[in-house]
């Protein structure tokens, strides 16, 4: 078994391998972004005119990007995609790694993986699924609410690694992207912290008990 | 006169409030005492240095300590370090052997303290120039009184302290505190207050986090009638709460679902930021932060604007220009949420007190809720008591349930720092504050004071009750008895680890205090406890004796597994916040 300064030496080693992994993806972003601004320009013969249309992907990744820029995350890169399906990699909550992708041809954004190791028959994993539903009940107020006319989230319990999946109902990706951000903040700031989870932050997420 | 006393002039001169110390750099203190500073000779350097810290804390006035070169210095380091992750104006002092011994050894305690504290002052000088002594009393005034507070580290070697002045020509820079500092502060430009105003009165749900410099600059009053103009809902956050009202209508420091809502937040006077995942906003809430310093706008949170100022300028600016404007559905939201947290907290209540039943041990929301309601609920004006805490199961409940309704009316030992153990002492210092009825503490002058802390948290401080005792500044301490660190569970599933976070099982911490000229108590259930709040109230009001209240639990409670929901960090800023 391996000792907590063991467990903690892998996990630096693995949280730089995410960070190197995000640098070079991020690189790549740019240079992707160099290269279509050039064949942009090279296209309209120098023309800086926008484009009158945003592709979705577009709308998500400037909507995800500017969340960045204000510190939401605090790395973000574009990963590998095509004109149907994108994948995004955010830094974010307790300094993990999340994968969050758009997937036009089902209408959905989706995060593979929430939290991990919930076992489906727990307690925990049920008051999850009452917090999901609460975020799409109409008591909420209305800014915090999902419009179930526009979005509708499920989760998903295999093996243990919960994900959850938006699906877009009127076209309006970033709307449900918007609202798929603000469900994993709240799971993150409201959910755990307000359950008894802390012993589970501490043993899956990485919260150091010497420093909570 | 002496350095020592040219240095005491000075502090004489910039009132400062308070010396807590041991004995030890015995020619400043004495010279120190003998000006008329009110001193204060306790039993351990470390807790000396709390009681310094939570009297400013409780008052907002620089506070002193002092111990002995070596020893007596290296003993305060923990609570330095806590009082500069509170942004405390504490003055540390320490002797330091003697120039012409440097380096060699000589007799014996020599080390080199100025590196020791890096990191953990604002300033810090060790004197060697004894003709510079009141040059350099200025620059830790300049230092303590201007700008973000923090401590300031003077170590005294004793060619220094004891060199001898007959003319003060041969000071350096022998002038007063008008011409070495200055009262001027910062100013927001017009046309950043208009900007301010235009995003407030832009948002739907604004938000203002009172920090610590609302309280350092007693600007209470402006923050309460900005917030009123325009139905703005105000977090108070930093080492002590109070200088918004926690029964206000517009407070949101016990509605931590609300904060989610907010669509704009104004930080001001928040000394320590937080990042963005660490204070419960929502991903797209707008920024204004107002600091007194420029260095540190955009540290750790990307702004939407940033404004150079003092904090109760801003706060007055920004009072007279807003508009008058309502807002409803928000001040709805946030009772509801208010509702919704005190519920919550009221359910974990009761479900403690089945356990306290079950089982014949205290559990601690159950603690704490009897505190609550002795304090806030009975015969006792809920304004009067001062109250801190610390310890971890014990303290992640009493956060949730003490209460603030003016400024520097509770403390929260273990902001930032985290450290188990200050708690008593520093509520002694805070004690010390309320019976001579100091700034904000004015109107409560001579009221008991109360702290609750842990077991763990008390072997660090308890014999400061001697020191309550002599000098008569009463505490009421509620040492909440599991027979273990809160940390126990990283021990579970490591038989052979578990040793190490256990005591022996019921410890009489009630009988320790009696041996040390305070009262005890000993309770095992609420009704025990209800009586002895009672009767410890009165003797700490009517005879200025302290007491501790040994409330009996079980390590157990701590546990989500056995005693559901166990511990729950608290949300951040608002009640019970300890991070930022």
């Amino acid at each position: 078994m391996a000792s907590g300064r063991d467990r903690g030496v892998r996990g630096v080693k693995e949280k730089r391998r995410q960070v190197d992994e995000l640098q070079s993806a991020r690189s790549r972003e740019e240079k992707r972004r160099r290269v279509a601004a050039l064949q942009g320009r090279r296209k309209s013969g120098g023309d800086s005119r926008k484009c009158s249309g945003v592709s979705p992907i577009d709308a998500v990744s400037t909507l995800l990007e500017g969340y960045a820029q204000r510190g939401v995350f605090r790395g973000f890169s574009r990963g590998q995609g095509s004109d149907r399906k994108q994948a995004f990699r955010l830094l974010w909550h307790r300094d993990l790694l999340f994968e969050l992708i758009l997937d036009l041809e089902r209408h959905t954004l989706r995060f593979p993986l929430v939290l991990p190791q919930v076992d489906p028959k727990s307690a925990m994993y049920q008051k999850f699924k009452e917090f999901l539903k609460s975020r799409q009940s109409d008591e909420m107020p209305e800014h915090r609410r999902i419009d179930t006319r526009k979005s509708r989230v499920r989760s998903l319990n295999r093996s243990g690694s919960v994900s959850l999946t938006l699906e877009v109902k009127d076209e309006d990706y970033e709307y449900g992207a918007r609202k798929l951000i603000h469900l994993v903040h709240e799971i993150f700031m409201g959910f755990l912290v307000d359950g008894p989870y802390y012993e589970y932050m501490v043993e899956h997420l990485g919260l150091n008990p010497d420093g909570a | 006169m002496s350095g020592a006393e040219v240095f005491a002039k000075l502090c004489k001169e910039e009132d400062l409030a308070a010396l807590f110390c041991c004995p030890g750099n015995y020619t400043v203190i004495n010279a120190m005492a003998a000006a008329g500073i009110p001193a204060y000779g306790g039993r351990t350097e470390g807790a000396m240095c709390a009681a310094a810290d939570g009297f400013s804390r409780v008052t907002g006035e620089v506070a002193a300590t002092s111990g002995t070169e070596g020893p007596g210095f290296t003993h305060m380091i923990m609570n330095i370090a806590a009082a500069h992750a509170a942004r405390t104006p504490l003055l540390v002092l320490a002797s330091n052997m003697q120039i012409a011994g440097d380096d060699r050894e000589q007799f014996i305690q020599t080390a080199y303290q100025q590196p020791i504290t890096t990191g953990m002052k604002k300033y810090g000088k060790r004197l060697t120039a004894p003709n510079r002594v009141w040059e350099y009393g200025a620059y830790a005034f300049r230092n303590l009184k201007s700008g973000v507070p923090g401590p300031v580290h003077l170590d005294f070697p004793a060619e220094v302290a004891r060199a001898r002045f007959t003319d003060a020509a041969s000071l350096t820079d022998f002038y007063g505190k008008d011409r070495y500092r200055s009262e001027s502060r910062a100013h927001p430009s017009a046309k950043d207050v208009e900007k301010a105003v235009a995003m407030i009165s832009k948002a739907e749900r604004p938000i203002i986090v009172a920090g610590q410099g609302i309280f350092q600059r007693k600007t209470w009053e402006a923050l309460k009638e900005a917030a009123e103009k325009q139905d703005i809902a105000v977090v108070t956050s930093g080492p002590v709460r109070g200088h918004f009202p926690d029964d206000h209508r517009l407070s949101a420091s016990l509605s931590p679902d609300a904060l989610m809502s907010a669509d704009l937040v104004i930080f001001v006077g928040q000394y320590c930021m937080p990042s963005r995942g660490e204070y419960r906003f929502n991903p797209e809430v707008k920024a204004i932060r107002v600091h007194p310093v420029q260095e540190d706008l955009g540290r750790n949170w990307p702004l939407d604007l940033g404004i150079v100022s003092d904090e109760a300028i801003f706060m007055e600016s920004l009072a007279g220009a807003l508009p008058v404007k309502k807002r409803d559905a928000w001040v709805g939201e946030l009772a509801s949420a208010r509702q919704a947290f005190e519920k919550q907290s009221l359910d974990v209540y009761n479900l403690g007190v089945k356990y306290s039943a079950d089982t014949g041990h205290i559990h601690p929301a159950v603690i704490c809720k009897e505190i609550h309601d002795f304090l806030y609920k009975g015969n006792i004006d809920p304004k009067q008591t001062v109250t801190g805490y610390g310890g971890w199961t014990i303290g992640l409940q009493a956060g949730r349930w003490g209460r603030a309704f003016r400024p520097g009316q509770a403390v929260c030992c273990g902001y930032q720092w985290g450290a188990i153990g200050p708690d008593l002492a520093m509520m002694i210092g805070a004690s010390a504050a309320v019976q001579r009825g100091i700034g904000p503490q004015a109107p409560y002058q001579g009221a008991p004071v109360l702290c609750v802390t842990s077991d763990a948290g008390a072997a660090y401080s308890l014999f400061e009750l001697d020191t309550a005792a002599k000098y008569k500044i009463p505490v009421i301490a509620v040492i909440y008895n599991n027979n273990s660190w809160g940390m126990w569970p990283s021990a579970v599933g490591s038989a052979r680890s578990m040793h190490m976070y256990l005591f022996q099982e019921n410890l009489r911490y009630d009988s320790l205090a009696e041996g040390l000229g305070a009262r005890g108590e000993y309770v095992q259930n609420p009704e025990q406890l209800r009586e002895a709040l009672k009767r410890s109230y009165e003797a700490a009001a009517k005879d200025k004796v302290s007491t501790v209240i040994n409330c009996q639990a079980l390590k157990e409670f701590t546990s989500p597994k056995d005693y559901p929901p166990g511990i729950q960090l608290p949300a951040e800023p608002g009640v019970g916040a300890f991070a930022h």
